[in-house]
């Protein structure tokens, strides 16, 4: 670890921070329909767009209406989503005339974006048409992204209101989430990385003559001389931008965030890190000012800076040791020594900044990659997978993260009430046994699906463990991650698996689809209970939920659930694969 | 023919879900 790698990850969140207010401040004023800069120019789109799908924006929606208008955009989304891929062949905007995705690929995909998650099981630049990336998956980083930050706003108003049925319009919510905030931030974004030299064209790729022709060995054992290179091109920095700050982390690329037509710079690469935490942040100050107590958004955003922090020093200092299999080489930081693992990162990034990418990445559901997660030191490679395991909740994506946060919120001081002997009240509002059982469903049903296909893969010579690049614990690891990063709805991958097969396309997109709605729903239903309740006025024993007691209570909670459902799997996995390395053995 | 299944498995998720909202909801009801 280097003294210039820790400033720079500390310049990092101190740069969070600094934008975390004006950001929350500027949603809270969005989602409560106050008045902005962008209204002159906004307020007559979102009227025309009213007017036009017939949504009345001054009706108030139920937690099951708004919980079925969300299903229903999400499968009318999808659907067209499908259509465009099955299609393009046929469709404008293919100049590398791709053809047709196939089906089971083509649903994954759908599903995929659909969610959030942006898992890919295929190579972009080789499968894609620029009509699909644009149309068929960016718009969905818009929507999934918007959809996120309605739900949040949906179960931040369940808070703050009292004896009500309602929780907003979600499409309303929707439209004003995608026109006042997405939207904008991403021309800016966009402009910002074009500057930085990521390509935004829609020409055909381009072929380069290598100046040193390479010899490659094809699948059929045969060797050829290979004098040309084909450089791919496309719209890039506009689904760059939006990718990020939605964090969908579907690249453009089948390389992701290390392409450097994607993330050219260490500026780039810290923007890009940047939008990923920068809604995230602002969502938990929104949610302290709509509750009338911004106190308690700065301690939820506590607990998630301290997560960060602990997730980021383990993988930084990971990465940093020296490899034991290298016997006799000076692995030293230096001037001609990076000073660590380097295998898997991209040089202009270094061991700090991949570090850093990495945790940031899947502490928020992005799932983006500038460096391969799979080519990392065992201990390394489990903070990624870990963040994932622990909901995501740690700044989280970009609604979902505050949502899950809350239900963490609503655990931890249930046990906070268990340990005193009194009813538990959160911000005035009793917990109750319902709120509580949708808690535990929301919380149960993410480890279910994630050991349940794992286990049932890694019973499977044929379908499941075939896949695999690796075996041993680094396998299991690779079949674990998949599972939670596609459950977790992260999308990012441990490579090492080869997940287009019909099994892993059909399992995978099971579990990212389960992985979303079905904790959507519980936590909605929470938000409706709390909702219709009254306000009780705090006494002597009401637990604050503005302190540091409760910052290291949420925190802890957070810790203990994960630890309890996820250690025995993470112990067959990175950390015996970390003790066997250091007993001489490689997978 | 794997359009079809595609179809059908969505529609059939997309159902599935919805009838969970109906459960959850349902579930209020019967605390004691």
């Amino acid at each position: 670890m280097s003294l210039n790698g820790w400033l720079q990850i500390f310049l990092f969140i101190a740069t969070v921070l600094l934008l975390a207010k004006p950001m929350g401040s500027y949603l809270t004023r969005v989602f409560e329909r106050r008045k902005t800069f962008l209204d002159p120019v906004l307020v007559p789109c979102e009227r025309l767009l009213y007017r036009m799908t017939g949504v009345k924006p001054e009706e108030e929606m139920r937690w099951t209406e708004y919980a079925v208008a969300m299903l229903i955009f999400s499968a009318a989304t999808m659907v067209l989503t499908y259509i465009i891929e099955r299609l393009q062949h046929i469709l404008p905007l293919n100049p590398q005339h791709l053809s047709a995705v196939e089906p089971v690929l083509a649903l994954n995909t759908a599903i995929s974006f659909t969610t959030n998650t942006n898992w890919q099981s295929y190579a972009p630049e080789s499968t894609m048409s620029y009509l699909t990336q644009m149309v068929g998956l960016a718009t969905h980083n818009f929507w999934s992204a918007a959809v996120g930050m309605a739900l949040a706003m949906a179960f931040v108003r369940g808070i703050a209101r009292r004896e009500t049925k309602t929780l907003g319009n979600f499409w309303v919510d929707l439209t004003r989430g995608t026109l006042w905030v997405l939207l904008p931030i991403s021309i800016v974004f966009s402009l910002a990385l074009v500057s930085q030299g990521v390509v935004q064209n829609l020409k055909p790729y381009d072929t380069a003559k290598l100046v040193q022709p390479q010899q490659v060995t094809g699948s059929d054992g045969k060797a050829t001389i290979v004098t040309t290179q084909t450089i791919a091109q496309g719209p890039v920095a506009s689904q760059e931008a939006i990718k990020m700050l939605g964090t969908n982390g579907g690249g453009f690329f089948n390389a992701n965030s290390a392409h450097p037509f994607e993330n050219p710079t260490p500026l780039s690469n810290f923007l890009e890190m940047l939008s990923i935490f920068l809604l995230p942040a602002g969502l938990a100050i929104s949610l302290g000012q709509m509750v009338g107590s911004p106190k308690h958004g700065w301690a939820v955003l506590a607990a998630m800076v301290v997560l960060w922090f602990a997730g980021t020093t383990i993988c930084y200092w990971a990465e940093s040791q020296p490899n034991p299999m290298l016997h006799g080489v000076n692995q030293h930081i230096s001037l001609t020594q990076s000073g660590g693992n380097m295998e898997g990162k991209e040089v202009r990034f270094g061991i700090a900044n991949s570090a850093l990418f990495a945790t940031v990445t899947t502490d928020a559901s992005c799932g983006a990659v500038n460096s391969m997660h799979d080519s990392f030191m065992p201990l390394g490679g489990m903070v990624p997978m870990a963040n994932i395991l622990l909901g995501e909740v740690v700044f989280g994506g970009v609604g979902a993260g505050l949502y899950g946060m809350l239900v963490f919120v609503v655990m931890a001081v249930f046990i906070a009430g268990l340990m005193v002997g009194r009813t538990p009240e959160y911000l005035g509002k009793k917990i109750e046994a319902y709120d509580v059982q949708m808690a535990m469903l929301y919380l149960l049903i993410f480890p279910f699906i994630i050991l349940g296909f794992s286990a049932v893969t890694v019973l499977m010579p044929n379908l499941g463990l075939s896949s695999l690049a690796n075996h041993g614990p680094h396998g299991l690891s690779e079949i674990l991650y998949a599972y939670t990063s596609a459950t977790g709805n992260n999308g990012s991958a441990f490579a090492g698996l080869n997940a287009n097969t019909h099994w892993y396309n059909y399992s995978l997109g099971i579990a990212m689809f389960f992985g979303r709605f079905m904790m959507i729903v519980p936590m909605l239903a929470i938000a409706g209970n709390l909702a219709g309740k009254k306000i009780v006025p705090a006494s002597a024993g009401t637990f604050p939920v503005t302190t540091p007691l409760f910052t290291m209570l949420l925190t802890g909670v957070i810790l203990i659930i994960g630890a309890l459902t996820f250690f025995p799997a993470l112990s067959l996995g990175p950390i015996l694969e970390h003790l066997l390395l250091r007993a001489g053995h490689a997978f | 023919m794997l359009d079809l299944v595609a179809s059908l498995s969505s529609l059939l998720l997309f159902a599935l879900a919805v009838l969970y909202v109906q459960g959850c909801d349902r579930l209020k009801g019967t605390r004691s």
